[in-house]
């Protein structure tokens, strides 16, 4: 009994020193780059799982991104759901654009959610 | 009792084992599959979402619309410019005189660096100087002729102060109406981000892809108006700039190749035109656009929408005024929609059916709501910013 106290105590203590040091030499922020974009959205695809929508942005900075409605702050003109008008903001990695594909929900790529952009009209 | 440190030992070693692995597993689900930012908002129903946010949208545009009021009666009742100004002189004025002379090509104190756009600064240098010489002669005959003098002297005495807040004034007065706009305030694409975004925007852009044209200044306004192009591949001599397939402004200068400055001609009649850009590197992309509109009519406003949220394949009207009889344009988050006729001149009608909700699985069905935004243009100018949800 007293062996298995001793060792959850000792794994108890690493645990919380590792995470100490993992915070420290890691902090939080490192995690939520800011990533400047800009360019013509190429394609609007709606996501039927995660409900939110995969745009494609063209040159010269573009790329895969998740406009996430509620969460993306957008500027004028706000014309991000079709192809055409020219974008310049901000996103982060990370986010899911999820596809519902008949038996459950399938993840598509993409390079991070839009933070902020506007738009031309 | 002999071998109790070695199996104390073999303990402490499995358990750091095992302490560093749980540990390293959860870090790393952490940082791999960081949760998804869901703001408080979602807590609440859609419905009273989208009431506060159009409460609090009004109250902003009331008080933005407000202030765009006093700000333009201060600028009217009280000259900018009061005060004398030479080199080495210190002051907020002088950064608005730097404003100011930047926003004419003609008089721009510098395209980069300290005093260019976007970097005014509130002390008055040979660079200040020599665009305020520049700003003399232009106005030679109101500024310079009455001292006897045909070159500028770069300082700005009574008569170069009486002639630029007589400008000022002028501008306030005519882009007032674009001031008022709540659309106008939250600027755009060119105002609502930063001077080091659009920057970036500008920079960034690929010259070797030849010509393009990404977004005006102002997407309407009266003649005399000065407004920018920004793009990529302009030169510094020959472009053209198309107003439609009729009308043609030849052999713009400028020495940015990701701005091009125009006036809008006076001698091109008033209306909604396709603009483009012809040089050296060939044509520009399609897209552009700017409304030559006349200063005696109010641009369409959007007043209200009905419903304020809408399912896929319903109608939607807007109430406002300063809509055309026939061909209003509708510009919205998903589509644009020409030729939308407002009998009355005050409402208009159109289906809401964003191409990218088309064929959606029946599992997505009441799952989707969002928020589109939409614009009049027209004959008149353009509208402020409309708001209303599509749900399917």
């Amino acid at each position: 009994m007293m062996h298995i106290k001793r060792k959850l105590f000792v794994i108890s203590i690493i645990s919380i020193l590792v995470l100490v040091i993992s915070f420290t030499i890691f902090p939080a922020g490192e995690s939520q780059a800011i990533i400047p974009f800009g360019g013509q959205i190429k394609s609007v695809f709606y996501c039927t799982c995660s409900n939110n929508i995969l745009l494609t942005i063209g040159p010269p900075n573009g790329g895969s991104l998740i406009y996430q409605p509620g969460g993306t702050r957008l500027y004028a003109y706000g014309q991000v759901f079709r192809p055409g008008p020219w974008t310049l903001g901000n996103y982060s990695p990370g986010g899911a654009c999820l596809v519902y594909v008949g038996v459950g929900c399938a993840a598509i790529g993409s390079q991070g959610t839009i933070k902020s952009t506007g738009t031309s009209l | 009792m002999k071998d109790f440190p070695v199996k104390y030992a073999f303990a402490m070693l499995r358990g750091a084992i095992a302490g560093i692995a749980v540990t390293a597993i959860l870090f790393w689900l952490a940082v791999s599959f960081p949760l998804p930012n869901i703001p408080a908002l979602y807590a609440q129903t859609a419905g009273d979402m989208m009431a506060q946010i159009i409460t609090l949208r009004a109250q902003i545009s009331l008080l933005q619309e407000e202030l765009a009021v006093l700000s333009s009666e201060a600028s009217k009742s009280a000259p900018l410019f009061a005060r004398n100004l030479g080199a080495g002189e210190r002051g907020e004025d002088v950064r608005e005189l730097q404003i100011f002379l930047n926003s004419s090509s003609e008089t721009r104190l510098a395209t980069y660096g300290p005093g260019s756009p976007g970097s005014e600064t509130p002390y008055f240098g040979r660079l200040t100087a020599s665009a305020v010489e520049r700003f003399q002669e232009l106005f030679a005959p109101e500024i310079l002729a009455p001292s006897g003098l045909s070159l500028g002297t770069g300082y700005v005495g009574p008569s170069t102060r009486a002639k630029l807040n007589a400008l000022y004034a002028e501008r306030a007065d005519s882009t007032e109406a674009v001031r008022a706009d709540p659309a106008s305030l939250e600027s755009g694409l060119a105002g609502a981000l930063t001077e080091e975004e659009v920057t970036f925007m500008r920079y960034s852009l690929p010259v070797s892809d030849g010509l393009l044209v990404t977004f005006p200044s102002a997407y309407f306004g009266p003649v005399g108006m000065e407004v920018a192009l920004y793009g990529a591949g302009f030169s510094s001599v020959g472009n053209d700039i198309h107003f439609g397939s009729s009308y043609v402004l030849r052999g713009v200068r400028t020495s940015d190749p990701s701005i091009l400055s125009f006036v809008v001609p006076r001698d091109f009649p008033l209306g909604y035109y396709e603009i483009w850009v012809t040089n050296e590197n060939g044509k520009s992309n399609d897209g552009a656009f700017f409304v030559i509109t006349d200063p005696s009519t109010s641009a369409p406003e959007i007043v209200r929408i009905s419903p304020v949220a809408v399912s896929v394949g319903k109608q939607v009207t807007l109430y406002g005024s300063g809509f055309t009889r026939v061909g209003n344009m509708v510009r919205t988050s998903y589509a644009i929609i020409e030729n939308v006729p407002s009998p009355d001149g005050k409402t208009l009608v159109f289906e809401v059916t964003p191409p990218f909700l088309a064929d959606l699985p029946e599992a997505a069905r009441g799952q989707v709501q969002l928020e589109l935004w939409v614009y009049i243009v027209n004959a008149n100018g353009v509208s402020g910013t409309g708001r209303f949800m599509v749900a399917y």
